[in-house]
């Protein structure tokens, strides 16, 4: 019998006249690990949640197809029944704590089981031995990390002891160490106790090596990685070079992992030429911080840091989660202030002067859209910003450039969360403004939208204007940036071209700098590039 | 050894330290009150200094307020005119004429200290019990309820940080909020309330999502599994009698300095009896 079944689904949300998802049939079987991929507002989540029957049952709206899912059928099944087999896990961990300890949190879905003292103990000490949680098992959860929050979510949905785990993006906030460990967590749970997973990402590369089975919404189509993936928005790095080189004729099938991909490559190694890293052209400072230091309730998050920006440099910033980026981007436009040390920023200091004085040399967009979005509609969205600064922006230019003409005249807040992120971005380019920071801009984007955000940017740097980025997408950081700055502990570890910083290094590398580990090589181009 | 305690006997020492507060108005009593809680907070290595600076701030207008309109007492400090000149012309200040006292001064400072011990008592009551176990103490039948306002606890730093982010966001994109018509000024600000107010509405949209796909029904378990130990027993019981004690001598006697502040500082041993038993845990 399969886990999941669905049969010719299409949904509408209350009012629609499109339907969400449409005509999807699949099915997948106990101990499965499927991939759910397709491009930004493709129906994902809906579809997600058609499986534990949040849709219909707590959004409304039209449902047309049978679905089942161990045996229930969801539309019909109060959701706190499904939930006794179908555990959920949603891409923000902050805004599903509902208890405020990290032993209430793991407790609160076995108290809802109506299970006895005794057993909710047992259960709570197994998971947190399974997921290495005993040692905060009496933290508050405000008090968490990023990686740590994602895992006590995780550990609480599977103390319930569900047959199928299904999870909304759930590496998206995550620094690509602790998407790591949640990936392994998952695959020893799909491998070991054959819980069946079903899994949306963006970030495929890290997901593929687990999963046997993918559907593509966008084409509505389902099977094996190797038959899907290629031909999908978000290929993996890995069958995408597998791909270019069978056109030039070299066959290494279709591997899984990097150290399949070794072992057929192996032979045609030596056609590979090695890439020179190219030296860093400094040009004008346009941004110099010196000896910045800032400390939170006495914690010091940024230590003795001095960095210059230059115009036309593309700037990408990377770290693990609380490493200190954030606060480190947040002092260029005086958001935050230095406990000691100074900017300048083109001359200014945003210790003197006001927010949105700085906001006309530079742009900053933080990393939750919603904060941005409060029009009517997307235009107005960014015609807001022009009309504050006084700029003249090419509106329709920057909707075109973002893909979003066809939403010009949409809510924003009704469009998905990669496309609130791009009117966020709009809003601020609005501006003009000549230095632009971003805080994890591609965070929720599938990978044609990253490609167009990052052409657009390349855009700006060749116009002259300065480019920050921070994010923990290594690939959009191989693909995009002219220097890369690692943060750990609030202090600068690694500053340099690209190639030369994430050459090698164990938690910021690209899969195919590991597949070719003395070429230089970051990005599939790299690699087709360097053939001979 | 650091003994540790149950909820219910730390609810016990909370409402025992907040009926000293609340009854006696003892000067001696009320600034040894403060000490006992000052060392406790030590003993369990809770800041204090963010408190101290709260209660300072709000004893600012409590002692102006005495000083300019409570004129009781015989030992008179200095005298507050019935007018002033000021540039030549004469200003009635007649409301808030008369002698400031010694009395009103003290008054101002005993009123200090019993918000200074309020606030000391929340904050080591904070952090020595969780929020989720006070509620499950709540009866089963109003668990609805306690959850909401767990939820709601929970909540509101969430909603003060979203609102900073979203002025920071709005900032960002030029908003001036402090300058121009008060038509402008609205306008401004709504683009801050507007995004805070969606945000939280999402965001409770997910968490009641979070909430029924994890399956919450009123009809749930607890767990509250904590260790009730001899030592939880002695002293919950001891609390229980403090508190009894207090109430029935504050009702058949009532302790000095309860309707007007006298200048006279001795101790209470009653209340002392019981405020050390506050040292306890």
């Amino acid at each position: 019998m399969k886990t999941i079944e669905f049969n010719e689904v299409s949904y509408w949300y209350p009012n629609a006249d499109e339907p969400a998802i449409n005509d999807v049939s699949f099915s997948v079987s106990p101990g499965e690990f499927l991939l759910v991929v397709g491009s930004t507002g493709c129906g994902k989540s809906t579809l997600l949640k058609c499986i534990n029957g949040l849709v219909p049952h707590f959004t409304g709206g039209k449902i047309k197809g049978s679905i089942t899912v161990c045996g229930l059928n969801p539309t019909e099944t109060p959701t706190k029944k499904v939930a006794q087999h179908v555990g959920f896990v949603f891409q923000d961990p902050e805004n599903q704590f509902i208890m405020s300890t990290v032993e209430s949190e793991l407790a609160f879905g076995l108290e809802n089981l109506r299970l006895s003292v005794n057993e909710i103990s047992e259960r709570i000490s197994q998971v947190s031995s399974y997921f290495n949680l005993s040692h905060i098992i009496n933290k508050k959860v405000s008090e968490l990390s990023g990686g740590e929050k994602q895992k006590v979510v995780l550990a609480s949905v599977l103390a319930m002891r569900p047959k199928v785990i299904v999870l909304d993006e759930p590496t998206s906030q995550l620094d690509p160490e602790s998407a790591s460990n949640l990936l392994y967590s998952l695959n020893s749970l799909n491998s070991d106790f054959g819980l069946t997973v079903v899994l949306a990402d963006h970030r495929i590369d890290r997901v593929y090596p687990f999963v046997n089975k993918v559907l593509d919404l966008d084409c509505g189509v389902i099977g094996k990685p190797e038959d899907i993936l290629p031909n999908s928005v978000n290929s993996p790095a890995l069958l995408k070079l597998s791909k270019d080189l069978k056109d030039k004729r070299i066959n290494i099938g279709h591997p899984k992992t990097v150290s399949e991909a070794k072992i057929n490559l192996k032979k045609h190694l030596k056609k590979f030429n090695s890439k020179k890293i190219k030296s860093r052209k400094k040009g004008v400072v346009v941004v110099s911080i010196r000896k910045l230091s800032k400390s939170f309730n006495g914690k010091k998050v940024l230590n003795n840091i001095n960095l210059d920006f230059f115009r036309g440099e593309f700037t990408v910033i990377m770290g693990r989660n609380g490493a200190g980026k954030s606060t480190l981007i947040k002092h260029l436009n005086g958001l935050l202030q230095p406990d000691f040390g100074s900017i300048q920023v083109k001359g200014m200091s945003p210790a003197s002067f006001p927010i949105e004085e700085m906001a006309r040399k530079i742009g900053f967009v933080s990393q939750n859209p919603n904060n941005y979005l409060f029009s009517e509609t997307v235009s107005e969205e960014l015609a807001f910003t022009a009309r504050n600064l006084n700029s003249l922006p090419d509106i329709e230019r920057i909707l075109e450039n973002l893909n979003l003409s066809s939403k010009k005249n949409l809510y924003p807040r009704d469009l998905s969360g990669g496309e609130r992120q791009k009117v966020a971005i709009g809003s601020i380019l609005t501006g003009e403004p000549d230095i632009l920071v971003f805080d994890e801009p591609t965070r929720g984007m599938d990978s044609d939208s990253k490609h167009q955000l990052i052409s657009l940017l390349k855009e700006f740097t060749d116009q002259g204007k300065t480019v920050v980025v921070v994010t923990h997408d290594v690939e959009t950081a191989a693909e995009s940036a002219d220097r890369i700055i690692i943060l750990d502990n609030g202090v600068i570890t690694a500053d340099g071209p690209a190639t030369k910083v994430l050459n090698g290094n164990n938690l910021f590398q690209t899969q195919i700098n590991k597949l070719f580990p003395t070429k230089n090589y970051l990005t599939v181009d790299d690699a087709l590039k360097g053939l001979t | 050894m650091k003994l540790k305690f149950n909820t219910i006997t730390w609810t016990a020492w909370m409402l025992t330290g907040a009926t000293i507060t609340l009854l006696s108005n003892n000067p001696a009593n009320i600034i040894l009150l403060s000490l006992i809680l000052l060392a406790s907070a030590k003993k369990h290595h809770i800041s204090t200094s963010n408190t101290i600076k709260a209660a300072i701030f709000f004893s600012i207008p409590l002692l102006l307020i005495n000083v300019l309109f409570v004129h009781e007492g015989q030992h008179i400090l200095t005298e507050i005119p019935a007018d002033i000149h000021l540039i030549g012309i004469q200003i009635p200040i007649t409301p808030i004429s008369g002698p400031i006292t010694l009395e009103s001064v003290s008054a101002a400072f005993l009123f200090s200290i019993l918000l200074l011990n309020t606030l000391l008592l929340f904050t080591i009551y904070n952090k020595e019990t969780s929020i989720d176990n006070v509620l499950r103490l709540i009866p089963t039948r109003l668990s609805h309820s306690t959850l909401l306002i767990a939820i709601a606890l929970r909540f509101i730093p969430t909603i003060t940080q979203d609102a900073q982010a979203v002025t920071e966001a709005q900032r960002c994109r030029g908003l001036i909020f402090q300058t121009g018509s008060l038509a402008n000024r609205i306008k401004a600000n709504s683009s801050v309330m507007i995004p805070t107010f969606v945000n939280s509405l999402e965001r409770s949209y997910v968490l009641a999502e979070a909430l029924e796909s994890r399956g919450y029904s009123k009809n749930r378990t607890r767990y509250l599994k904590e260790d009730w130990s001899l030592g939880d027993w002695i002293l919950s019981f001891t609390y229980l009698l403090s508190i009894t004690y207090l109430v029935s001598s504050w009702a058949g006697f009532g302790f000095p300095y309860w309707n007007n502040p006298e200048l006279l500082f001795s101790l209470d041993l009653r209340v002392l009896m019981t405020q050390m038993f506050l040292l306890i845990p």
